[in-house]
């Protein structure tokens, strides 16, 4: 699609190219002076004109996207100051702290705590741990919301869809203590509904312990979760649906045709968002649900920082398990990032 | 031109598709809609009840104590005063200095994109931890002062990228062609054009903003001493807190004579429940004219294939 | 239509104007942040110097500020104070944050352990200016373990505990039984673990509480523990029935770790542990003990023992008092004397926790060592270790909270027990000590302690102070401490598991020694070997 355009551009990028203006207009002055070249009478040759001349496309860049800049720099700087300045806390993890020298001290001990940690005997357990809650919370947290959304999408009433929403949104503003009181009670094998139903100790197994988990993060923010694909739902043009209702698609193929491939985008951003979370696990909710019995299973990562960090005021053992935390969430990031640029269109940058 | 044997046979498995969600959805909600009540019923009744779980489908040793104790405690009344305050004051800035960098960002053209985004993204792997943060605030004079709440979370990049998505997908580069044609600046289209489409959008990251500041109780944790600048979250959960800690205090709370350790547990477990409702009443009150915003269909016709 | 476009030249030079003077407010502010901290002043509008102090309290007690006995607190120190109160149950993380930033108030109070006033280098030896704060030295020299129980291997004395009076020295923890219960059923309080079962027998089968319901539990205990051994409510105080000193309060007994005869050992791989675990499983087994104790939380075991306020129906618990079962049954229950656990035994070998050394220090007091009024700040603690100011931070301003008898009497009012809220005193979280020649009338607290304490005197002449029991102030040095405390996670964390599941369904003969080997595996022998070096470092004192 040709669109006449003014100034520096003379053709419209094909739709979802990822186009480099700076290529163009260098394309631009290069024809240019081919053809200025041309006109003089010399021979054109490519290689004068291809010595990059940094400055001059830097400041072309300038003129061209200051406002982008103007409206982008607010945010960095915040970012910058309250993100970027205080990483410097991270050299804890291959320095080791000392009180009277503060965060800036210490003695190089290079990779002596990401060992303990890795050589630590509840290393197993606690990494395997982490990543069974993860993972199955992440399926699950993932699926959920996208079910959710396009269930609710299907109500026809304005206010049935907003009574049923904001009841299934409302358990994300419960804070994480009451929800495991909660949890004790209703699978209280003598007294609970869902425990005396069960017949046993669910809370006593160590098996149980990751369903329980998964089960209780869906309930709590399923709902909050699909206000985002809500709001791409409702983004879709209605007459798509009618034309697709008058070419006979029944509701699956309207769901599947329209309303999946309307919120895929924000899945994808989504699923790669929560992959760089893998080993997180949220401490408050494992440490509350813990007990003696089930804690070959309730034992993650998180917690055993608490543990030795916190109450153990070891900083630099707690920073490099942070370290090696981060890291192995960056290493999932990137990776799922770079399959969903080659698999589809979006990706996190 | 399809066969009546086949409309009808259609027509029947459609049908009993939309009786499939619909009873997907009622289960749903009445899975979800169940501990919500026991919610509401617990915060009604009698703590000893509640915990032994005797407390089902209606309250039972009804009693207003819990929420009494809850509303006749000023500091209640001066955390939720405080907590309007950081999340409408804080969420204002958010979206101030959120959506036009998200907007620039989504624009395929910006080379420089790919860069910061990830530059963005890695601040969400890797973070300092508190104490430097802390070390950070001090110097900047932000300890202890009601800034805290709002300057260092202005920016939020999980809602950052997600706004960025969003304005990716919705908003298309033709659609920026065809405005400069009329001479309409960049920051103008963004402002006139752009952000009025966006409706959706716009309330969802103000109000998963809204709410994070709503729900932040970590900041007035660590950074605030003085307690009349705490805002409702950090109020409620320290006393819930306080009276259920069986360890470290022990001995402070031996020395409380009258009241003895077993008292102030129940007192604990009796507001629990009616601190929840006393602090998500409001956003459930917000959610409904955010919904408003989810128009359909606004897009259409401003851009033609 | 559309107006003409201006140049790029004319926009590039505005934006980069723009641009720049951003980047510079933004410089600005953040050059302008070398703190320009309001502590730096050193007098107030009157002259008189100021000091920060800053206490951890309850946020169900007032705050300090507005507490009357502050007052006189800065007449006597000729000082302005300001008072500042943070939540106790919250403060962990900021405290961490406080001492890694190294900015610490003038004076804390609650507010920092003894340990870590040690190992951070930003406090005042308090030891030194006891000239300057003579009711501070007569504290020391009035209770012997005061000084001892807070100072470094150096005599160094960074911060100095509170001392709660002679009443309080007790170990806070006893075996709690129901009286009406054994009256009822004409039961003796049992002196052994056989007559002890047959009492909990006895509790659940020939319903004691005469409701015509099965529904008596006739022991309730609270989750085990993780992060420490013993804990609230924990039945492992039995061990003292087996002859094994406990010693709950101190930082060494919570790892586990204890002293026989001079030697250091291990709790979680000793014999009497055996013991009490096989005795625990035979009870739950017989569903004496709740069946999902392990699993209930905390609100769901003093639900229990509350009931519904009418009929009790928990036979006995491990606990600090009868009013850990609610004050409806604070009447009914009684202490009763640890039995022995096998009848074989001697009677002199049956002990009790030792607790009573520790129980009766409770908060510290701190001053950072760059405080702006140091002699000011000397005087504020003298004040508040002064005696008067001392018993009104305990149980409040006078005369309406606490009264003056002189000669050393206080009488507590009764408006102290009723008021809740509006009490003007920081009680356990209080920066001071009564002293052991005071008297103080109407201490409910007391009275309640002393009643449980009671049946304990005989049994407290069995415990070797001298040999089995590790002092208060035996603590690891900097190079240990971390690899004690991971070694304890570790151990700890394996042992309760292992604990739970023998307690639920037994084994633990069968699994016992495969146990004693990985616990040693996992930390065990080394953290006895290093605490055995504390130990004898600590008693040369």
């Amino acid at each position: 699609m040709a669109v006449p355009l003014g100034g520096a551009r003379n053709f419209a990028p094909p739709e979802g190219e990822n186009v480099d203006v700076h290529e163009m207009e260098q394309e631009l002055s290069v024809q240019a002076a081919s053809r200025q070249s041309q006109q003089a009478g010399q021979p054109f040759s490519r290689e004068s004109t291809d010595r990059p001349r940094p400055t001059k496309t830097l400041v072309r860049h300038l003129a061209g996207y200051w406002q982008h800049w103007l409206m982008v720099l607010p945010a960095m700087l915040f970012v910058l100051l309250f993100a970027y300045v205080p990483m410097y806390g991270l050299r804890l993890a291959v320095f080791e702290y000392d009180p009277a020298e503060g965060l800036l001290g210490g003695d190089f001990v290079g990779l002596k705590y990401i060992q303990m940690f890795v050589t630590s005997p509840l290393f197993g357990q606690v990494l395997t741990n982490t990543l069974r809650i993860s993972l199955g919370t992440l399926v699950l947290g993932f699926l959920a919301p996208i079910i959710l959304a396009l269930l609710f999408n299907q109500i026809a009433g304005g206010n049935t869809k907003r009574i049923a929403q904001t009841i299934t949104y409302m358990p994300h503003f419960i804070s994480v203590v009451v929800i495991v009181a909660m949890i004790n009670i209703f699978l209280n094998p003598n007294t609970g509904l869902l425990g005396a139903a069960l017949g046993s100790n669910v809370m006593a197994e160590p098996e149980l312990f990751a369903p329980v988990y998964w089960l209780s993060e869906v309930w709590q923010h399923a709902g909050w979760s699909a206000i985002i694909y809500l709001a791409a739902l409702s983004n879709v043009d209605t007459n798509l649906y009618e034309a697709a209702k008058l070419d006979g698609a029944g509701r699956i193929r309207l769901i599947r045709h329209i309303d999946i491939p309307a919120i895929l985008p924000i899945c994808g951003i989504l699923l790669i968002l929560n992959l760089g979370q893998v080993l997180s696990v949220s401490f408050e909710k494992a440490l509350l649900m813990q007990n003696a019995l089930n804690l070959s299973a309730s034992e993650v990562i998180s917690t055993y920082v608490y543990r030795v960090g916190i109450l153990g005021n070891q900083f630099s053992y707690a920073t490099a398990i942070g370290l090696f935390n981060s890291v192995i969430n960056l290493t999932l990031l990137v990776i799922a990032n770079t399959i969903a640029k080659r698999v589809s269109n979006t990706s996190l940058y | 031109m399809a066969s009546s044997r086949n409309t009808k046979k259609e027509k029947l498995g459609d049908r009993l598709i939309t009786m499939v969600i619909a009873a997907l959805i009622v289960i749903t909600v009445v899975v979800v809609a169940y501990p919500l009540w026991f919610v509401l019923i617990a915060s009604f009744s009698d703590p000893s009840l509640v915990a032994s779980g005797q407390v089902t489908l209606w309250p039972r040793g009804l009693t207003l104590a819990g929420y009494e104790l809850v509303i006749a405690d000023e500091r209640i009344w001066q955390g939720y005063g405080n907590t309007i305050l950081y999340a409408v004051g804080g969420t204002t800035l958010n979206l101030l200095v959120t959506l036009p960098a998200a907007f620039a960002l989504s624009r395929r053209d910006f080379r420089p994109r790919r860069t910061l985004l990830f530059g963005l993204v890695f601040t969400m792997m890797f973070s300092g931890g508190l104490i430097p943060s802390y070390i950070l605030f001090h110097n900047l004079g932000l300890l202890n002062t009601r800034w805290v709440f709002i300057l260092p979370v202005a920016v939020n990049v999980f809602n950052l990228i997600i706004a960025r998505a969003f304005f990716e997908v919705s908003i298309p580069e033709e659609l920026y062609d065809a405005a400069r044609v009329d001479g309409v600046s960049f920051f103008g289209f963004f402002t006139r054009i752009a952000l009025p489409l966006s409706g959706a959008l716009v309330a969802v990251i103000g109000l998963y903003y809204f709410v994070q500041h709503w729900n932040d109780y970590f900041t007035g944790l660590v950074f605030i001493r003085d307690q009349s600048m705490l805002p409702l979250q950090n109020v409620l959960q320290s006393i819930i807190l306080a009276n259920q800690s069986s360890n470290v205090r022990e001995v402070a709370t031996v020395g409380a004579g009258g009241t003895t350790m077993q008292d102030a547990r129940e007192l604990a477990d009796q507001i629990k429940y009616g601190v929840i409702i006393v602090s998500s009443l409001p956003l459930l009150v917000l959610y409904p004219f955010v919904q408003k915003y989810f128009n359909k269909g606004v897009m259409l016709g401003a851009v033609k294939g | 239509m559309s107006s003409p476009r201006p140049k790029h030249r004319h926009y590039s030079r505005r934006g980069a104007a723009l641009g720049g003077v951003l980047a510079c407010a933004v410089s600005l502010t953040l050059a302008s942040c070398a703190g320009s901290d309001a502590a730096d002043e050193k007098t107030d509008a009157s002259g008189r110097p100021i000091v920060q102090v800053l206490v951890a309290q309850n946020p169900d007690q007032m705050p300090v500020a507005e507490m009357g006995w502050t007052a006189q607190v800065e007449e006597l120190c000729e000082c302005a104070i300001e008072w500042e109160s943070v939540d106790a149950t919250g403060f962990g993380e900021q405290r961490a944050a406080m001492l890694a930033a190294q900015d610490v108030p003038d004076i804390s109070i609650s507010a920092f352990s003894v340990e870590d006033t040690q190992r951070n280098p930003y406090f005042e030896d308090l030891g030194t200016h006891l000239d300057q704060m003579p009711n501070l030295r007569e504290y020391f020299d009035t209770v012997p373990t005061a000084r001892q129980t807070v100072a470094t291997t150096d005599d160094e004395v960074f911060s100095v505990s509170s001392y709660m009076g002679a009443g309080y020295e007790v170990p806070g923890r006893y075996m709690i039984v129901n009286k009406t219960w054994l009256e009822a059923l004409d039961l003796e309080p049992p002196r052994t673990w056989d007559e002890l079962h047959d009492m909990l027998v006895a509790f659940k089968e020939q319903d004691p509480n005469g409701n015509g319901k099965a529904d008596e539990i006739p022991l309730n205990i609270n989750q085990l523990s993780i992060d420490s051994f013993g804990g609230f409510a924990s039945p492992f105080l039995l061990l003292n029935s087996a002859g094994l000193t406990t010693h709950f309060a101190t930082g060494s007994m919570l790892q586990g770790i204890y002293v026989e005869d001079g030697e250091v050992r291990n709790a979680l791989v000793s014999e009497e542990y055996r013991e009490v675990i096989g005795f625990l499983h035979q009870l739950m087994s017989e569903g004496l003990i709740p069946e999902d104790a392990l699993t209930a939380d905390s609100s769901q075991y003093s639900a229990r023992n509350q009931a519904d306020g009418i009929t009790p129906t928990v036979g006995m618990v491990f606990g600090w008092g009868a009013s850990d079962l609610g004050t409806e049954f604070e009447d009914q229950y009684i202490s009763i004397a640890p039995p022995k656990a096998d009848e074989s035994m001697a009677d002199d070998e049956v002990v009790w926790d030792a607790s009573a050394d520790t129980y009766v220090f409770t908060s510290n007091i701190a001053m950072s060592s760059s405080a702006t009024n140091k002699e000011a700040a000397y005087r504020v603690i003298d004040a508040l270790f002064s005696e008067e100011i001392s018993v009104q931070q305990f149980r409040g301003t006078m005369p309406s909270f606490v009264t003056d008898d002189g000669d050393g009497t206080y009488t507590v009012t009764d408006h102290f027990w009723e008021a809740s809220n509006d009490r003007e005193a920081l009680e356990g979280g209080f920066a001071g000590w009564i002293s052991p020649d005071i008297t103080l009338a109407n201490e409910i607290n007391i009275a309640r302690l002393q009643k449980m304490d009671a049946n304990y005197q005989d049994v407290y002449q069995n415990i070797d102070w001298e040999n089995d029991v590790i002092p208060p102030w035996a603590r690891p040095s900097e190079e240990d401490t971390n690899t004690i405390a991971n070694n304890a996670t570790n151990v700890l964390n394996y042992a309760m598991q292992m604990t739970a599941s023998w307690l639920q369904d037994g084994n633990v003969d069968e699994q016992w020694d495969e146990y004693v080997d990985q616990v040693n595996t996992l930390g065990g022998t080394q953290n006895v070997e290093l605490w055995q070096q504390i130990y004898d470092e600590a008693r040369q004192k």
